[in-house]
């Protein structure tokens, strides 16, 4: 594969556009973007972040919400 | 644009002490004494919901998984929680207006800090300021009961410390920084966001533990420790939540926002104005809340009096030094401890030198600093100076660019930063022209009239080809009498056409000292993707086509 002539072709993509992407592993394979891959991966892992500790976040204060909701 | 990040990080200082921080101490003082409201349950819901509020605001992107992994956000997440307990026990022993002037004693350990770790200095007038504040909180120490001094007197230190440490960890927050500097906002939410998260993950573990054990404690508990009853208490929930998302988060984002700009120490100043906003806000108020202001004695009122004017007088000297800031401190540090900077700094500096000849005014212009600033470092014997963080980025990066990837003579790409651009080009344009010149009849020119003749017709025509081409193009001596010219974004009919007027350009005779010098210049051109599909091989192309061009003349 020329990696060089398929980078030319494909301009990088914007970075919040990738964080908006869904499935992103659809997306490398389908556009073979392997040029891209350290940043998609990084993306991953980075959301994956942000989707853990949000629900977290949004457990906890539900919790909150539902005891005072029993509790009355 | 430094000045006025400084200005700002002031301005929010003092809006989120006088204004979120003062209205918050309203809210939490009412849910105490009105809604009477568990303190812990109230601050975990509120730190809870703060958190989740930051991190929606800040979405999915960048430094999540570093601030996770980050001890500073679980150190301030630690520290919150000691602080917590601190000043709990401190209203506890002193009461809760006193304990407010008591805990302004954090400024004196954090001008210390700031002295002693980081090498910042102390003026005159902040000493005053500290002494102020000092004899303030002395004050306020002095009339308390003789049977609890020494415990108010440890408290008053032990929050002293964390609160420092709190402070400076805000402003050295690394995720935080890198956020900053990348000047996005959401970015800058979702970092503290996450700095919330475990603050209030702390105090929850912390809160559901003792509701706990008081759930199993067979003899009645102290009212501070929280039951499971005070997590279905829905004023309390609800007022908490009002609290979290109106005046927690916008005040988290302050403290950390303010001391990475105006620095930990300042912003602690500033916080000295808190106890008065609180006590101006609860006036404000009083006729709505319906709770009565605190009394003071004459000897809590002169201590209060002290520790505001105090101050005062330490965040006035900061500005004020800030603002006659010489240029040394701008660029500069004393970096005793680090000769990798200052070795660094030396190494950039001579390079510039040795690539301008010894000219320190091109040089300065170069990297972007005063002539000031490179004789300091020249003059500094002892090896001391070293360009501070922030300027050495900027002058690495200048340095790079105006410096190692440039003619010294034409102030043209050299080769090498002419060989980075055309990579970089590569993968953004979808089509370039590159000429290749070189330049015939210049050899006699040196032998007639000299080297420096040379130089002088080498630098017109370098202008010459800016004046043709100021955009969209890369133009680089190559060494010699070589030129390249590449044309962004521009096919072969283009370029082309363009091959013609830059012969014309070069026939121009060039006028020096009295003489007429006449020279030419044979073109080749080669054009991606007309002719490779390779774009790095367009200089070998275009040097092909002209050599057989001068071969033809």
């Amino acid at each position: 594969m020329n990696n060089k002539k398929e980078r030319r072709k494909n301009y990088p993509m914007d970075e919040q556009e990738m964080y908006n992407l869904s499935p992103i592993d659809q997306f490398i394979e389908k556009e073979r973007r392997h040029d891209e891959l350290d940043r998609l991966n990084e993306v991953i892992q980075q959301k994956r972040v942000w989707l853990t500790v949000v629900g977290l976040s949004l457990c906890i204060n539900l919790v909150f919400v539902i005891i005072v909701l029993l509790g009355e | 644009m430094e000045d006025k990040k400084l200005l700002w990080g002031w301005v929010l200082a003092f809006l989120g002490v006088f204004v979120v921080e003062g209205l918050s101490k309203v809210f939490i003082a009412y849910s105490g004494q009105v809604i009477d409201s568990n303190p812990i349950v109230f601050t975990c819901v509120t730190f809870n919901i703060s958190a989740l509020i930051l991190l929606l605001i800040g979405g999915k992107g960048k430094l999540s998984k570093e601030t996770m992994r980050s001890l500073q956000t679980w150190g301030y997440g630690f520290v919150m929680l000691a602080l917590y307990i601190i000043a709990f026990l401190l209203f506890k022993e002193a009461g809760a207006a006193e304990g407010g002037f008591l805990q302004r004693a954090s400024v004196i350990f954090s001008v210390f800090a700031a002295w002693l770790f980081f090498d910042r200095k102390v003026s005159l007038v902040k000493v005053i300021g500290l002494i102020i504040v000092g004899a303030g909180v002395f004050l306020m120490i002095s009339g308390t009961p003789k049977d609890n001094l020494a415990s108010v007197l440890l408290l008053v230190i032990l929050w002293g410390f964390f609160h420092a440490i709190r402070a400076f960890i805000a402003e050295m927050h690394a995720p935080h920084a890198k956020a900053a500097s990348l000047q996005d906002p959401r970015t800058r939410a979702r970092v503290i966001g996450f700095v919330m998260f475990v603050v209030s993950l702390f105090f929850t573990i912390v809160s559901l533990t003792l509701a706990f054990i008081n759930y199993l404690s067979l003899e009645s508990m102290p009212e501070i420790i929280p039951s499971f009853d005070d997590f279905t208490n829905k004023q309390t929930i609800i007022m908490a939540m009002l609290v979290g998302v109106l005046f927690t988060a916008p005040l988290r984002v302050i403290e950390f926002t303010s001391s990475h700009t105006i620095k930990a120490e300042n912003f602690l100043a500033v916080s000295c104005f808190a106890s008065v906003a609180t006590l101006f806000w609860q006036w404000i108020t009083s006729p709505i809340t319906g709770m009565t202001l605190a009394e003071f004695s004459t000897l809590d009122m002169l201590s209060g009096v002290l520790v505001v004017l105090g101050g005062f007088i330490l965040a006035c000297s900061s500005i004020f030094v800030k603002s006659k800031k010489n240029i040394f401190e701008q660029y500069l540090k004393y970096s005793a401890q680090d000769l990798e900077s200052v070795e660094e700094t030396r190494e950039i500096i001579a390079n510039s030198l040795e690539h301008f000849k010894s000219d320190l005014s091109k040089t300065a212009k170069a990297l972007g600093v005063s002539i000031n600033v490179l004789e300091a470092v020249l003059s500094d014997k002892e090896r001391l100076l070293s360009f501070n963080d922030n300027t050495l980025r900027n002058v690495a990066r200048s340095y790079r660019k105006n410096v190692a990837g440039s003619d010294a003579l034409t102030g043209l790409l050299n080769r090498a930063g002419f060989m980075t651009a055309l990579k970089a080009a590569s993968f953004e344009s979808d089509k370039l022209s590159l000429f290749f010149i070189d330049l015939n009849k210049f050899k006699p020119v040196n032998d007639t009239y000299g080297h420096e003749a040379g130089d002088f017709v080498l630098q017109e025509i370098a202008k010459r080809l800016r004046t043709l081409f100021p955009k969209k193009s890369l133009i680089t001596r190559l060494g010699g009498d070589e030129y390249c010219i590449l044309l962004l974004g521009q096919d072969k009919l283009y370029a082309e056409a363009k091959i013609e007027i830059i012969s014309k350009e070069l026939e121009k005779a060039i006028s020096y000292k009295d003489n007429l010098i006449q020279i030419s210049g044979s073109i080749g051109l080669a054009s991606y993707p007309e002719d490779t599909e390779n774009a790095e091989e367009l200089i070998n192309l275009a040097d092909k086509k002209m050599y057989t061009e001068k071969k033809e003349r």
